[in-house]
């Protein structure tokens, strides 16, 4: 693993007596691909927000480059299950947003911005409105939107969940040619285990409540991968190691 | 052009309630002082007009002083509770019970209190027009999905940027509802208020001809009180279409013309 980039230490979010979270601990290596998943209420959105800095943690530290987040980070693009564009704005008005924002309206980000939209297959839509697109299509214009000022860090929070299962698999394929391009540090959120091992260099299996790390497992699949990459005996036996530290917590709690 | 297709069956039944109305009133002999026929109120608009104009005007300016004060209030009050937790909560249970609290019952407490000139009658107007534009504003304002704001925080907006890029933009569509409702109940809150206090104006004309027994002006009051308040009503469309776009505008057009049937 290269140098951490995050770093969770004994993380611990409640919610008044409700614990989210409980004694997480996990360090994403910097340009690292790094998936987290679980069953639905394990607290893995939780996680992200605190990785983002908009949640604060009860106790424990969690730190990006050495430095501990107070308050919002602001050094990462989130894409969240739903794309969250602004409505009244098209397509490249709501990718340039962050350079808005950000007083980097600048040629060389704009150039940036047709570049990110040309590569996810939205080139000549950059004067539609959100609602004139496809599902997919507005996941990819909030995918652009968080590359576009060129952060160090992406978060995503099952951004593919709302698709279906065809253009899911193209998207993931799309989001694996923009990360061997773009290279950033990637925290995934989700709930499907094949995206998980499909996408990523490590991947995190959680409990539900309270949410725990349970297990670490590195994929050790060579890259470009292409959706058939599911049928190798190697891919076959992550997804038994993944789903078994999955539902072997829940025969122990049974009796 | 498709729009004359839409508005053509509306027309199409206009025509054919007022040939009814017109029919009705020849066939059973109804006695103007009862029901005038359309034709009779037509007339009498026409003939009387300068009389009818010269009592439409106050009225005008009274609908537009008193909405601009509705306006101008509600919407500093609606900022003010959609940003301020201790005022939101505690004026935001007393607005939403004055809404249901009948105003007009005000109008004749407002001659006692302010006299007969115009004071009276704005007060009606902007107190009728005023609870509308507070609860849509508050309602718009707040309305701004969390996950947007998180994602503007951690763009690093601050409160002005997140208050003119995010959520007045994503206000606009509800906070327009409200400016409609209000402004068909500006046009309620001036007639109340003229009738109880006025030598001028639509409302004191018409109570004027109804005692006189002339029902036919009457009722041509009437029809130049809809014509202001329709008026009115575009104004604030008109305004609305240059500041919201039209696929938004579509997407709220049922939620307002359902919010307008509750009042």
């Amino acid at each position: 693993m290269s140098s951490p980039f995050i770093e969770a230490h004994d993380v611990r979010v409640h919610f008044g007596s409700v614990v989210a979270l409980d004694r997480v601990s996990f360090t994403v290596g910097e340009h690292e691909f790094f998936a987290i998943v679980g069953p639905s209420g394990c607290g893995k959105s939780t996680l992200l927000l605190l990785t983002a800095g908009l949640l604060p943690p009860s106790s424990g530290t969690l730190a990006i480059a050495g430095t501990p987040v107070r308050g919002a980070y602001t050094e990462a693009g989130i894409a969240f299950q739903h794309a969250n564009l602004l409505e009244w704005r098209t397509v490249w008005r709501n990718v340039v947003l962050p350079l808005e924002i950000r007083g980097l309206k600048t040629e060389h980000f704009f150039t940036r911005a047709r570049d990110l939209l040309n590569l996810v297959g939205l080139s000549g839509f950059e004067n539609h409105y959100p609602h004139q697109l496809s599902g997919g299509m507005r996941q990819r214009t909030a995918l652009c939107r968080a590359l576009v000022c060129d952060l160090p860090l992406l978060l995503m929070d099952e951004p593919f969940g709302a698709l279906d299962a065809l253009s899911r698999e193209e998207h993931q394929m799309m989001l694996q040619d923009v990360w061997l391009r773009e290279r950033k540090t990637v925290l995934f959120i989700t709930h499907d285990v094949r995206e998980a091992i499909l996408l990523a260099d490590r991947v995190a299996v959680m409990s539900p409540r309270p949410g725990r790390i349970l297990n670490i497992v590195d994929i050790d699949l060579p890259r470009p991968r292409q959706q058939d990459v599911s049928e190798t005996p190697e891919f076959i036996e992550y997804v038994r190691r993944i789903r078994a530290s999955l539902f072997a917590r829940q025969e122990s709690k049974a009796p | 052009m498709n729009w004359w297709r839409k508005i053509l069956p509306s027309v199409v039944l206009l025509i054919l309630l007022l040939a009814a109305w017109e029919a009705a009133v020849d066939t059973f002999q109804i006695s103007d002082l009862l029901l005038p026929a359309p034709s009779r109120i037509v007339d009498g608009m026409i003939t009387s007009a300068p009389v009818y104009l010269r009592h439409t005007w106050p009225t005008l300016a009274e609908i537009l002083l008193g909405y601009a004060i509705a306006l101008a209030l509600g919407t500093l009050c609606g900022l003010v509770i959609a940003f301020s937790r201790v005022l939101g909560d505690a004026m935001y249970p007393g607005m939403v019970a004055a809404q249901i609290m009948p105003k007009v019952a005000f109008a004749p407490l407002l001659v006692v209190w302010f006299g007969f000139g115009m004071l009276p009658k704005l007060i009606l107007i902007a107190l009728i027009a005023f609870f509308p534009i507070v609860i849509n504003s508050v309602v718009a304002l707040n309305m701004t999905l969390q996950e947007t704001i998180y994602l503007f925080r951690s763009m690093g907006a601050g409160p002005v940027q997140t208050f003119f890029k995010l959520r007045l933009p994503n206000a606009l569509p509800v906070f327009f509802g409200g400016l409609k409702i209000a402004a068909t109940f500006s046009v309620i809150g001036v007639v109340v208020a003229e009738f109880y206090s006025s030598d001028r104006g639509l409302g004191y004309l018409l109570l004027l001809q109804v005692s006189n027994g002339n029902t036919t002006r009457a009722f041509g009051s009437i029809v130049y009180l809809t014509i202001l308040g329709l008026l009115i009503f575009g104004l604030v469309v008109a305004i609305e279409r240059v500041f919201v776009p039209a696929h938004i505008r579509k997407r709220f057009d049922d939620t307002a013309i359902r919010h307008r049937g509750d009042e």
